[in-house]
């Protein structure tokens, strides 16, 4: 079924660059550092992607790890209040721009083009560029903490006008999200090109893999979302240093507008995060139940609903900003909405299990947990959704476990299944399966000692994003800390998990198809991928 | 999961004792019930975990309560649907396991189904959607309020301004620091007490019209069912009618800056009896309705700069004090808050700082800190200008700061007082006998009574000092009677009024009728049925 690939099965990437390869490289073969910083290779993108992402996430949870440091127990103990604002406000920041988005990115960049039989992505080079946008973007970031003044403290929203008192961390901060917005929207012109246009012939629209649907409609999600952002921080930066007064009611602006501007972004942000999560569990689940996807058309239209409704819902998040009340009603009912959609995929993965042959591998045990705390996360959501609950919980502890709940469940859980799922595609080598299984457990159960308990803290009256609590708020902050620390070492095992399965410790070869229930012509080429693949169009049955 | 909603159901049975209001009847039943077998279930756990709260605080107003049981309403309806899908889901994992010899079937879509799953989850939620929409549209009914407060927010403290009682305050955070920094056991209310909480009576209807100074700032009381953020430049506004007296405590809810977490809001809530007296008090300790001549006293004392940098210092370093923007150091932080040591205000002349702190500056953190006294307002000026590497020569007295705020004159009772301090304070003149005079007449009558004789007295010498001199008069009445006959009776009055006055030898043409702004602007008591007597233009 599978072209056999050109070039040596067994090459390794190092040495992965061929004369044919010459339409870059045309003096010699790049070895060592400049052969990452030259390559239009899709395979070394997706890796760089992936082992950026990873690096973003730990700095992330070392932010968070200090901030549940903090809160351990009342009081102030290890930090100024204004340095845990610029750690919530980083936290969220580089969690999402540089830990979650990358990551998914990563795999798209690994997995569509031998998902779809093309030889590379659309637009190598401009690949290459999209990558290394987000170096000197993670620079500014972290650099941030270092100048006078620190990071930006405003929150992840730099809700003006804090944002616009803040000292030039905040411009780092603003600089960083037009490059990586940049960055992104470059990727989703790639991935939109190649999924139209580089799929084997007779692979239709409504036959390609779930993973390349949701990645389409996420794509387009990006073009629409990101320039607002980018506009938001434009206009925020013009405030600060230019005289204008977009969101200063003194000279005629709206602080409040800068919300609808950025939210506007911010709730399809939220399913450019989920959606490609979503598009991994719809392919792994099928294969460990050994059945097909229950409704492969209406996955695709929940998906596509779901996109749309998400430019429709944004004032959600700003119901105790003073809305008119038909707007307060408006918002509540579209956002009510979007359950209807996201309640068919959670039942099509339920029916796709039912009667199935099911077995319980990592990947698998990733995307129940993925279920589990992702419509657990998604209930709370509708809680959220209703003005007048929300009106209490806005802004609270419960707001942080909701999102935590969706984020780190919906992107975080269906990200370790992919690396599961995929590794012995990337490197050659099964991982060790009962490591796998300890991290999956220990993951979920510390995640659930961590967030599960800020819900209560939420409704009990905790506000978000505060350094010192009453003490009634003081045992379940203690047990959300405990919590914390198991997730983030939970980890450290993980990256020691794929140093091992690289470095081949479980001894085991993974054949073309590790997985007997996969579908995908990812499966039809040698594992590890060789360097260039489907240079001839594959046959699609 | 199952913890939160066993707790919820206690909580539920417990509120539905205290209110018999509930979004939805029909619910409230089921709640009941589930809450006397959740009780049981939960008894353990609660006797254990007795300060692990998990659940909304008890609402102490109708709009919180509805709030209380719709959270109740969705959380169990969610745990109920949660429960039965991922009951489905264990069995499917339990049963159809390949280790189990189970075989794959290969069915895949069913239109029928998907169209089920579809409607029954759309029509769960129109049965939400009702109670939620009657709450909203309670929530925001802010018509006919029975008392406005308007709030501010500043960078980190709340100002209440009682805008018909003409007096208003700031808020503050009144845990010390000692607490914050654990070298002091913390207190029940830890972070959760200010100075001065907002004090409002029991069962009225309260507006509150919220803004900010500096930032977005959010006013949040969980048991009163109010959380509205206060935006600069513009006014939101809010209500809650509170069902008990108590102490009811929050925080701010929107980030807004290093302090955001030492920014509670605090209401104490007090029976219309306590509510009057507390206001009276504070009607006295602001001057209400007396002239400015007769406010507290003007610190007229000239301290030693070593006076006023010592006290300084306590202001500069204190709770809520300028530190926490300029830092110990003085050096501010870059970018946001600029530093004093060095500063040209702290090293200019000391007009421009005595403004600076007595007005603020607009589009920044800066706000006024007119509320401060004289002495603390000096104290810190002679501390900022004697600290780190400033050495200005001048510095201001608390004079210079009571000057300022008047306009650039010493006022009037600090003049005298400074003038011949050995004599006791000028005589407060009683209401009744000078002007504006006022004469105040019997519920529903015109005849002048028979203790007018004083006002009309004041009225005449005061037109028989001055040969040009002309009065205005204006008459009222109580909210009594229907409009019509209140207007009519309002003008009965000032005539006879009039008619004694030229009956005492005054021309007409020196008596000007003024019609007033509102009839019945002073309630319902003895103050409302008056005829105002005042020097004309």
């Amino acid at each position: 079924m599978a072209s056999v690939p050109h070039g040596a099965p067994h090459t390794t990437p190092l040495h992965g660059d061929h004369a044919h390869d010459g339409h870059d490289d045309h003096h010699h073969v790049p070895t060592g550092l400049m052969r990452y910083v030259t390559t239009t290779n899709h395979k070394d993108i997706g890796s760089m992607y992936l082992w950026f992402s990873f690096a973003m996430f730990l700095s992330g949870g070392i932010m968070a790890l200090l901030i549940r440091a903090e809160l351990f127990q009342p009081g102030l103990q290890i930090l100024e209040p204004e340095r845990f604002n610029q750690l919530t406000t980083l936290h969220g920041i580089v969690m999402i721009f540089g830990a979650i988005m990358p990551a998914f990115v990563g795999f798209a960049n690994w997995m569509l083009p031998l998902q779809l039989g093309a030889p590379d992505m659309a637009f190598a080079r401009m690949n290459n560029w999209s990558f290394w946008l987000l170096p000197p973007a993670a620079i500014l970031l972290i650099g941030s903490f270092f100048v006078p003044g620190g990071a930006a403290a405003g929150g992840w929203t730099l809700y003006p006008p804090l944002s616009i008192q803040a000292g030039m961390g905040m411009d780092m901060m603003i600089f960083a999200v037009h490059i990586m917005g940049a960055s992104s929207i470059m990727g989703s012109i790639n991935i939109i090109t190649t999924i139209l246009n580089l799929r084997t012939p007779g692979m239709t629209m409504m036959r390609m893999p779930m993973f390349a649907w949701t990645w389409l409609i996420t794509a387009f999600l990006l073009i629409a979302s990101m320039p607002v952002l980018a506009g938001a921080v434009t206009m925020l930066l013009t405030d600060r240093h230019f005289g204008t007064t977009f969101f200063n009611a003194a000279g005629g602006g709206d602080p409040v507008m800068f919300q609808h501007i950025f939210w506007f972004f911010g709730h399809p942000e939220v399913y450019i995060i989920a959606l490609p999560a979503f598009g991994v569990v719809s392919q792994i689940i099928p294969a460990f139940s050994r059945k097909p996807l229950f409704g492969y058309a209406s996955m695709v239209y929940a998906t596509a609903s779901i996109a749309i409704l998400s430019f429709i819902v944004w004032a959600h998040h700003m119901y105790t900003t003073g809305l008119p009340m038909a707007g307060q009603i408006y918002f509540m009912y579209a956002t009510m909405l979007i359950a209807v959609p996201t309640a068919c995929k959670i039942f099509n993965w339920l029916a796709t299990m039912w009667r199935g042959s099911i077995t319980l591998e990592t990947p698998m045990l990733f995307c129940l947990g993925f279920l589990f705390l992702f419509t657990l996360g998604g209930f709370t959501g509708l809680v959220l959704s209703l003005t007048p609950v929300d009106i209490q919980l806005q802004d609270t502890y419960y707001v942080v476990a909701h999102f935590h709940y969706v984020m780190v469940a919906g992107a975080l859980f269906s990200a370790f299944a992919a690396v599961y799922y995929w590794s012995p595609k990337w490197t050659g080598w099964m991982y060790e399966e009962k490591l796998g299984k300890i991290h999956f457990w220990w993951s979920l159960i510390a995640f659930n000692i961590t967030f599960f308990p800020q819900h209560f803290l939420g409704l009990a009256g905790m506000p978000r994003r505060i350094p010192d609590y009453n003490m009634q708020f003081a045992e379940w902050n203690m047990v959300s800390s405990i919590g914390a620390f198991l997730f983030g070492t939970a980890q450290i095992f993980f990256l020691v998990i794929v140093f091992r399965t690289i470095a081949g410790k479980s001894g085991i070869r993974a054949p073309a198809k590790p997985w007997d229930g996969a579908e995908g012509l990812e499966w039809t080429v040698p594992s590890p991928a060789p360097y260039h693949t489907f240079e001839t169009p594959p046959a699609f049955k | 999961m199952g913890q939160v909603v066993v707790r919820n159901w206690i909580e539920q049975k417990n509120m539905s004792k205290l209110s018999a209001r509930s979004v939805a009847p029909a619910f409230t039943s089921l709640a009941a019930r589930a809450g006397r077998l959740g009780a049981m279930v939960a008894l353990l756990p609660t006797v254990v975990f007795a300060d692990w709260r998990m659940n909304l605080k008890p609402a102490n107003s109708s709009v919180a309560q509805q709030m209380f049981d719709l959270h109740t309403l969705i959380t169990v309806i969610c745990v109920v649907i949660f429960v039965g899908v991922f009951g489905v889901m264990f069995y499917s994992l339990y049963a159809h396991r390949k280790s189990k010899g189970h075989k794959a079937a290969q069915f895949h879509e069913s239109a029928t189904v998907e169209a089920l799953w579809t409607i029954i989850p759309f029509f769960i939620l129109l049965a939400m959607a009702f109670p939620a929409t009657k709450a909203i549209l309670d929530m925001r009914d802010s018509s006919a309020p029975e008392m406005t407060i308007k709030v501010t927010g500043y960078q980190w403290k709340w100002g209440y301004d009682y805008i018909h009682d003409g007096f208003g305050y700031v808020s503050t955070l009144s845990t010390p620091l000692a607490q914050i920094k654990n070298s002091e056991a913390k207190g029940e209310n830890y972070l959760l007490e200010v100075d001065n909480p907002l004090v409002v009576p029991v069962g009225k209807k309260i507006r509150l019209l919220l803004t900010a100074n500096d930032v977005i700032h959010s006013w949040w009381v969980q048991a009163l069912g109010v959380k509205q953020d206060a935006v600069p430049g513009f006014i939101r506004d809010a209500w809650f009618r509170a069902d008990r007296p108590g102490i009811y405590r929050g925080n701010c809810a929107e980030l807004c800056g290093k302090e955001h977490g030492f920014m509670p809001t605090v209401v104490e809530v007090k029976t219309q009896a306590d509510y009057d007296l507390w206001l009276a008090g504070q009607k006295e300790k602001y001057g209400v309705g007396k002239s400015t001549t007769a406010v507290a006293a003007v610190d007229t004392k000239t301290y030693t700069r070593d006076e006023l940098v010592a006290h300084g210092k306590t202001v500069y370093e204190g709770l809520g004090g300028c530190q926490g923007c300029h830092q110990p150091t003085g050096k501010g932080v870059t970018g946001q808050f600029p530093a004093l040591d060095g500063s040209k205000v702290v090293n200019g002349p000391k007009e421009s700082q005595v403004a600076l702190l007595l007005n603020g500056k607009t589009g920044t953190a800066m706000a006024s800190f007119k509320h401060l006294t004289d002495k603390d307002l000096a104290g810190v000026m002679a501390f900022t200008r004697s600290s780190w590497s400033n050495k200005a020569a001048e510095f201001a007295q608390p004079v210079d700061f009571a000057k300022a705020r008047n306009g650039g004159v010493l006022p009037a009772s600090a003049a005298s007082a400074s003038a011949a301090p050995a004599e006791p304070a000028p005589v407060a003149l009683t209401a009744a006998s000078a002007m504006p005079a006022r004469i105040y007449f019997a519920t529903g009558k015109k005849d002048m009574p028979g203790d007018a004789k004083e006002s009309l007295d004041a009225a005449l010498a005061f037109l028989k000092s001055k040969a040009d001199a002309k009065i205005d008069i204006t008459g009222y009445t109580d909210k009594t009677g229907d409009q019509a006959a209140n207007l009519e009776l309002a003008k009965e009055r000032a005539k006879a009024v009039r008619a004694a006055l030229v009956a005492a030898g005054i021309a007409q043409d020196r008596i000007n009728m003024k019609p007033p702004a509102e009839i019945t602007g002073g309630g319902d008591n003895k103050e409302a049925r008056r005829v105002e007597i005042n020097a004309g233009a």
